[in-house]
């Protein structure tokens, strides 16, 4: 977990350092971009392959002889991973801010004003990841595959919220003229949570049936 | 209350992977306040008797009693008073020892006070106190070990179930640990079930012992009887060492009240007598005859049968003493 606090800020301020040359470009664009595309990469890894490392150590047998649910251990793996990898987020894109200020940049209004949306709509991509993170966490036994599939299945997953949405919505703009009558946000927030849970619950339900 | 006095029944209890059937109508109950030895060879159904019991296992035929009632996996059910020690396991090794104890403290429902004043008892008792903030990555294989029982006495359970708790462990740390076994047992009034195929682990602390043997249950007796069953059937047995090579009589066979005997080592002879009869007397007849022979004797004593040689004869293997 400390590595993701560490990893995406210091990745941050590499990029800035290495972008130096280029007079007055924000910081905050990349450190922004950086951190919003390689998140899920990462959160989805994580809980893959510590799930399934830990599965083949035995070290759940340590969990599941006390009076907890089953279900209760791997919804705080989950949210663990989760809300760690957002407050690395929201970390590097205040480093890059930060880096911003020192260097007297100015981060243009229209990308602060589209940068919540977009970080939220990330955030639910993000819970997508993980949950296909933690579903191949459960179902498959060697570490590497668990990786693998939850990179690309997640990745894939989630790309329904980051890329089919906007462009549904920009191309009824552009084709018909007309505006989607509901905000491409809000659908990417219940289609997110929905999916993310849908997959839990599977992942749960592999859990509860497996024995140790 | 369970009038039987039976704080866990096991009753019938099947259990199969693909073709191989790993526990074949397994029947038996441990006491409350008991230490129960559950031994076997390796591959037997140790672990599968013990995952079963502790829930880690959960597709079996048969049925699991504690204190009469079937066995509850919930949140207020058999975990609440479970402290389990498992075989081959792995601990989140980026951990503290004091961090991994406080988890399984939380875990286990204890409060943050409890688990506080708790830990260094837990530690004591299995001498580790020194490595209380040590990362458990830097912890020896035996230490680790020790770990393993410290988090399953942490909540003060009612029930300790260990699959081989000896394992890596140094002579001394065994016998300690047996010291504590046998004092959670006495003074504290816990329920001990533990496998070992390891006889001496056992020896002189259980109080029921439990023979599987491919996944079936050969023998549950306690170790006394178990010996004075083994002696029984195997009948008297005595040891002679002479003092040289030469002076070793080999005749002793023609005796009527002889079974069989046996060479152990070129000074060494084991007399099997055969059953019935006054055992003083038959000794009293060998003697002489040894001494009418002139032999001369260094050591002469009559052979009580070890668990090892219970052990051995039923699990089917070599019947012989030595």
């Amino acid at each position: 977990m400390i590595i993701l606090f560490i990893v995406l800020p210091v990745l941050s301020i590499l990029m800035s350092i290495l972008t130096g040359q280029v007079e007055d470009f924000p910081a905050t664009y990349l450190t922004t971009v950086l951190a919003t595309s390689i998140a899920g990469a990462l959160g989805s890894i994580m809980l893959s392959t510590s799930i399934t490392s830990e599965m083949n150590k035995n070290v759940f047998d340590l969990f599941l002889i006390r009076p907890v649910k089953r279900r209760n251990i791997i919804i705080a793996k989950f949210v663990a991973v989760y809300l760690c990898t957002i407050i690395a987020v929201w970390l590097s894109i205040f480093t890059g801010m930060i880096l911003d200020a020192v260097r007297n940049v100015s981060i243009p209004q229209f990308f602060m004003e589209q940068l919540v949306d977009s970080i939220l709509t990330v955030f639910f991509a993000l819970a997508i990841t993980c949950s296909f993170g933690t579903l191949f966490g459960i179902v498959m036994k060697s570490v590497a595959g668990s990786a693998l599939l939850s990179l690309y299945v997640g990745n894939q997953a989630s790309s329904i919220l980051t890329l089919v949405i906007p462009l549904i919505s920009q191309m009824a703009e552009l084709q018909f003229g007309v505006s989607l009558p509901f905000d491409p946000f809000i659908l990417s927030m219940i289609i997110g949570t929905a999916v993310s849970i849908g997959i839990l619950l599977v992942a749960i339900l592999f859990f509860n049936k497996k024995q140790f | 209350m369970n009038l039987t006095g039976a704080l866990v029944e096991f009753q019938n209890i099947e259990k199969s992977y693909k073709d191989v059937q790993a526990l074949k109508d397994i029947s038996f109950d441990i006491r409350k306040g008991e230490i129960f030895g559950y031994i076997g060879p390796n591959g037997a159904g140790k672990t599968t008797t013990i995952k079963i019991l502790v829930g880690l296992i959960r597709n079996y035929n048969g049925s699991i009693l504690i204190d009469g009632k079937p066995i509850d996996y919930g949140e207020h059910g058999f975990h609440r008073i479970l402290g389990y020690l498992p075989q081959d396991v792995g601990f989140q090794e980026w951990r503290s020892v004091e961090h991994a104890l406080k988890t399984f403290g939380r875990l286990s429902g204890m409060d943050s006070k409890t688990i506080v004043e708790r830990i260094p008892s837990a530690l004591e008792l299995v001498t580790l106190e020194d490595v209380r903030k040590k990362k458990i990555n830097k912890l020896s294989g035996g230490m680790k070990q020790k770990l393993l029982l410290a988090q399953a006495l942490l909540h003060d359970p009612e029930i300790l179930v260990l699959d081989e708790p000896m394992t890596g462990l140094d002579p001394l740390s065994r016998i300690q640990l047996k010291k504590v076994f046998q004092r959670l047992s006495k003074d504290e009034g816990k329920t001990i079930f533990f496998s070992s195929h390891v006889l001496s682990d056992v020896e002189g602390i259980c109080n029921t012992l439990g023979v599987l043997n491919q996944g079936k249950i050969t023998k549950i007796s306690n170790p006394k009887e178990l010996r004075e069953e083994f002696r029984l059937l195997m009948g008297d047995v005595v040891e002679i060492v002479y003092s040289n090579e030469n002076s070793m009589v080999r005749d002793i066979e023609g005796l009527e009240i002889v079974k069989k005997v046996e060479v152990a080592d070129n000074r060494r002879q084991l007399v099997y007598f055969t059953s019935g009869g006054d055992l003083d007397q038959k000794i009293s007849m060998m003697l002489s005859l040894l001494v009418e022979q002139g032999c001369k004797i260094r050591n002469f004593n009559l052979v009580t049968p070890t668990l090892d040689d219970v052990y051995v004869q039923l699990i089917g293997g070599d019947e012989r003493l030595v």
